[in-house]
């Protein structure tokens, strides 16, 4: 099968950047920056951009080119060719398409969510919602968790989830230039344009109600940037920041790798991923820190926000936001607009999750475009259909915390080690630099080989001693839900424990044919 | 909104979209 391509420089930043611009940028970002310093914490925040989350954007798209370089798309394969005498390795790259697929399995289901509001907003179905109290219910009954007025079955969050799963299934199923890349390359202007009509509304709200007249826009960007100094004496707003970057550039989990692996050795990656990194910086810091937070200050002040920050990220997207938007004029087209922007956020991200799934079939064992969405569709319907089902159960956190953190962090120290010192900082430096438009400058040696495998295991200790165990022992899960989550557990280990099983299929099918697999074999270049 | 507020908001904000419009014309100007 001939290797894909992406057809231009453009289309791999939009679809990186694409991948990295998600639900965070516009309702986590702004979360974190309010709860932990606010101006201040892009301090911390910044510093781990630059010793982090940079690196860790060029080490995931050298490797990914690399290894691409020798057929691989995935990182078992990935891996074993940046250490082709270790035979386990590739067991380690297993993590690279099982955190991405499990975060499909429930992200998809979130998404149709923004679909189905997109509508709603467009028809003004929530209008009767003028409180949050009503418009949480009105979540509550979408989600299946409540029964009420609003809805008495799952049948319209079931329908908008199949109308998003098939359009998932549809961009993937036109391969990497034809679909990703062209839905990226329109969906990303899309949503800067969206995204920018929407800050425009929101910085011209003035003060909308003058019985309050310290409630105005310009306090609540205050909230937002007025530096609290004292914040940076704690080390929770430190691990915040590293936590934010890392989980907003989508490094860490494997998807890069494979976006990379598309790449040719003579493609720059160094300017590349610098460019992917400010696209959804600006994504982030620009217009995720001007949308959310000054808008429901204006509106609910202080106080109201501080209670509403407390429900959540999602509270803020899903409650907080239409109830502010359907209070101007020509409300249900901004709704339309903000859940318009994230739905296409979300999709350019989905897609992302989905392909090293979709490659290492493609790739390993020659399934063919057809047969491989075919049971990749099989098998995420229904594991999906357990999180729309079970969601009151404790089975979508529980993903999320094994899929979308905890594999995340682990992820990228194991190939931050590998990039930096297995296969070493002389290799990687001249390997990073091949058909690079610019050269760095070379303290970054210093950076990728010490400063940022140490930031990483710092994070990891901290974090799974602060969250991760309690998350591990199932504190504060109720007893109702304790099977329900034990049983996820135990799907999550089976799913890897088949993707570890076909990697070791593939390899076995390489050597049987022939050398694949071998040392010999993975110094050849393609 | 405090000036430090103003100060830091003007900074990041300029930052990034200096750096995103010059390495996005840098990367495309070789596409």
């Amino acid at each position: 099968m001939a290797k894909e391509r992406w057809s231009s420089k453009l289309g791999i930043i939009m679809a990186v950047a694409g991948s990295a611009i998600g639900l965070g940028n516009f309702l986590r970002f702004p979360v974190q920056a309010a709860k932990h310093g606010g101006g201040a914490f892009l301090i911390p925040y910044f510093i781990a951009l630059l010793l982090l989350g940079i690196p860790l954007m060029w080490i995931e798209w050298t490797i990914g080119r690399f290894g691409g370089g020798f057929g691989h798309s995935t990182s078992p394969g990935i891996f074993q060719t940046l250490w082709n005498k270790n035979r386990f390795i590739k067991y380690f790259g297993v993590i690279g398409i099982f955190a991405p697929l499990v975060i499909f399995i429930y992200y998809v289901y979130i998404e149709s969510w923004l679909l189905g509001y997109s509508f709603f907003a467009l028809t003004g179905l929530y209008n009767s919602c003028t409180t949050e109290e009503a418009m949480t219910l009105f979540l509550r009954g979408y989600q299946g968790l409540a029964r009420n007025n609003f809805f008495s079955s799952l049948r319209p969050a079931y329908f908008f989830f199949l109308v998003t799963f098939a359009l998932n299934l549809l961009i993937l199923y036109q391969g990497v230039q034809r679909g990703i890349e062209r839905v990226c390359k329109y969906a990303m202007p899309v949503l800067f344009f969206l995204g920018i009509i929407l800050l425009v509304r929101v910085f011209t709200l003035g003060t909308p109600n003058p019985q309050f007249p310290e409630n105005s826009i310009y306090n609540g960007l205050g909230f937002l940037w007025n530096p609290d100094w004292s914040a940076l004496r704690s080390g929770r707003v430190w691990l915040a920041a590293a936590g934010q970057i890392f989980f907003t550039l989508s490094c860490g989990i494997g998807i890069i790798l494979t976006y990379a692996s598309y790449l040719r050795r003579e493609d720059d990656v160094v300017l590349s991923g610098l460019s992917a990194v400010a696209t959804n910086e600006v994504a982030e810091v620009i217009l995720g820190g001007s949308i959310v937070i000054p808008a429901a200050f204006a509106f609910f002040g202080p106080a109201g926000l501080a209670r509403i920050a407390q429900g959540g990220s999602f509270n803020l997207g899903f409650v907080t936001m239409p109830l502010v938007l359907q209070r101007l004029g020509f409300g249900q087209a901004f709704g339309f607009i903000w859940f318009g922007l994230l739905f296409l956020a979300g999709i350019t991200s989905s897609i992302s999750l989905a392909q090293p799934a979709i490659a290492f079939l493609e790739d390993e064992f020659n399934l063919g475009r057809r047969r491989t969405l075919a049971l990749f569709a099989a098998v995420t319907f229904l594991l999906t259909n357990a999180v729309i089902f079970f969601m009151g159960r404790g089975v979508l956190d529980e993903m999320d915390f094994w899929g979308g953190t905890f594999c995340l962090v682990l992820f990228a120290t194991i190939e931050t080690i590998l990039f930096a010192w297995v296969f070493g900082i002389d290799r990687a430096w001249t390997e990073m630099h091949a058909g690079s438009d610019i050269t760095l400058p070379r303290f970054y040696r210093f950076i990728i080989k010490y400063v940022t495998p140490a930031f990483l295991l710092a994070i990891l200790g901290f974090w799974l001693v602060q969250e991760g165990m309690p998350v591990i022992r199932l504190h504060g899960v109720p007893a109702g839900n304790v099977p329900y989550v034990t049983a996820t557990r135990v799907l999550l280990l089976l799913i890897f424990a088949g993707l570890a099983w076909l990697v070791k299929k593939s390899w076995d099918r390489r050597l049987k044919a022939g050398a694949a697999g071998s040392p010999e074999e993975e110094g050849r270049r393609i | 909104m405090r000036p430090s507020g103003i100060l830091f908001m003007a900074i990041a904000w300029l930052a990034l979209l200096i750096t995103c419009i010059y390495t996005l014309r840098r990367s495309l100007r070789n596409n």
